[in-house]
């Protein structure tokens, strides 16, 4: 996961404003936010920048994957623990008899659910990292011991 | 009741296998329940079962029966039929693995279930296992973060993790992250024991964390220590353990990653006072005998298992040339790599049913299932044709 430095150093650096930001590292943490995109960069499309602008999208292909929370989940890191699923507070009040007791979740729609053997992403509305009340909860990321789960703005 | 899984010695019973696909089960489980079965053979060509069972029969001189810990308890005993009709040396991982500890926890008498330790237990103590690798719901099923019983306040306030490992595994990264966790890097397992010894007796040892840890088994009545085949062969002497266990007055459970371990070590404790046996030689087998039993064996019967995976190879490089024959469902790197006399594919327990033990001692009712393989038979029902 790129941070937002590695992002600002393949920028312009020239602050022109076209993007609509104010600085270029405002628009580096709003990339890799997914509030902008690259294309909102004009200079960076002129040929002295090509370089820059191909290692940007290669960077940021991650983070076109990123849910609107901001969770990423490398299937290929997962092992199925589901150690995310219990330990989740929305599962844990939605479903006290079976999620939050360790056993497989039976709510309908829940945000986490493991699937042939990785966890699948199902539900991210009721996320707490979603919508106006929302927090920066990171439980589901704190207990994965083998980092399947990030997010985008921790990069 | 779901499909219950039988990838390791969690036996997940909330499995749910719908449209295509397979609910709740972690990776090893879906990769066991998923896994390439095998077809019945007899000297690479595919063959009916009743050909591949004669065959066998006039192979099965002397033999060697392996494996046995992945299947139900109802093999295990027709299996230990079979070798006492035939003379055979039976061999399970136990020895390498895991079955040390299961016979110090039975002497010791201080185990807890599952369900009580995740309705009741505060500090989980995991020593020289990694349980994310070999039984991977085991943290979230039963001790850590299950809100359960007397433990409804999530595992920041009602949980203790403590890891003890050579390593930092994957397991030990949970507790070093945690507020609630605390990870002990060992060198020596011996020396982690003088120090909670010493702890308990307010003096310091080499290991000062063992303070902390005795401070937070004193704030439950209930504490467990989950030990792992890395604590015995850290350890191999178990006697300090035992007393320290019962000066902590805490819980103590082998966690053993095969299935059916904990069921073949109580039949083969109660038929034949001892782990693994040689009814040919109607003598005990220890682990310094194993190269002998693998070398003098005439023929191999695998059962439910993969020793080229498994086993060292030391061991199973003294197969070579013998006649070996596979009865399994998946297939396996033996039956790819060895020359195979005969291969029996049978049904997998998860879905054929019958009883297993799991490694703190509970036993689990496998329910049938519906299965893909509806004209496979049982791993007792083959075991009991090679009689």
């Amino acid at each position: 996961m790129p941070s937002p430095m590695e992002i600002y150093k393949l920028l312009p650096k020239t602050n022109c404003g076209k993007c609509g930001e104010k600085t270029c590292m405002s628009f580096a943490f709003k990339l890799l936010n997914g509030e902008k995109r690259l294309e909102e960069c004009e200079p960076l499309f002129s040929p002295k920048f090509e370089v820059s602008r191909k290692k940007l999208e290669e960077m940021l292909a991650i983070v076109e994957k990123a849910k609107e929370t901001g969770l990423i989940v490398n299937e290929d890191l997962c092992t199925g623990c589901a150690n995310c699923v219990v330990s989740c507070p929305v599962h844990v009040e939605k479903d006290p008899y079976n999620a939050a007791m360790g056993r497989g979740i039976e709510m309908e729609e829940p945000i986490l659910r493991i699937e042939n053997g990785v966890v699948r992403v199902i539900n991210l509305s009721l996320c707490r990292r979603y919508g106006k009340e929302r927090t920066l909860c990171v439980i589901c990321r704190e207990n994965c011991p083998t980092d399947a789960i990030s997010f985008v703005e921790e990069a | 009741m779901g499909v219950v899984c039988t990838a390791c010695s969690c036996l997940c019973d909330d499995i749910v296998i719908k449209d295509g696909k397979i609910y709740h089960a972690c990776r090893k489980g879906c990769m066991l329940l998923t896994g390439e079965r095998e077809k019945t053979r007899v000297e690479g060509g595919e063959a009916d079962v009743e050909k591949a069972v004669e065959r066998a029969r006039e192979l099965l001189k002397k033999p060697l029966i392996l494996g046995l810990d992945n299947v139900c308890c109802e093999a295990q005993k027709a299996a230990l039929k079979l070798a006492e009709e035939t003379g055979a040396a039976l061999v399970d991982h136990s020895l390498l693995s895991g079955g040390e500890l299961i016979m110090f926890a039975r002497e010791l008498g201080r185990e807890i279930e599952f369900e009580k330790f995740r309705d009741e237990g505060y500090l989980s103590f995991y020593w020289g296992a990694n349980p994310h690798n070999s039984l991977p719901r085991h943290l979230s099923r039963f001790t850590y973060y299950p809100r359960s019983g007397k433990r409804q306040r999530g595992y920041e306030e009602d949980r203790f993790l403590v890891v003890a490992d050579v390593r930092r595994s994957e397991t030990a990264k949970i507790a070093e992250k945690s507020k609630s966790g605390l990870f002990l890097k060992v060198e020596k397992d011996g020396e982690l024991v003088d120090s909670l010894l010493k702890a308990a007796e307010g003096k310091a040892g080499k290991y000062v964390e063992a303070a902390r840890v005795l401070k937070e088994i004193e704030k439950a009545e209930v504490n467990a220590i989950f030990g792992g085949s890395g604590l015995y062969w850290g350890l191999r002497d178990l006697t300090k353990l035992g007393e320290l266990v019962e000066k902590l007055d805490i819980s103590f459970v082998p966690l053993t990653s095969k299935a059916n371990m904990r069921g073949f070590a109580e039949l083969m404790m109660k038929k034949a006072g001892s782990l693994c046996y040689d009814f040919g030689e109607g003598r005990e087998i220890g682990l310094e005998d194993l190269p002998a039993v693998f070398e003098s064996c005439k023929s191999v019967l695998v059962v439910g298992a993969d020793p080229m995976r498994t086993f060292p190879h030391s061991l199973v490089e003294k197969l070579a040339g013998k006649d070996v024959i596979i009865v399994n469902s998946l297939k396996s790197v033996t039956s790819r790599v060895i020359d195979v006399e005969v291969v029996i594919a049978t049904e997998l327990s998860s879905f054929s049913g019958g009883r297993m033990i799991r490694s703190d001692g509970v036993e689990v009712e496998i329910s049938s299932q519906p299965s893909s393989q509806p004209e496979s038979l049982r791993d007792a029902e083959v075991l009991e044709m090679l009689r």
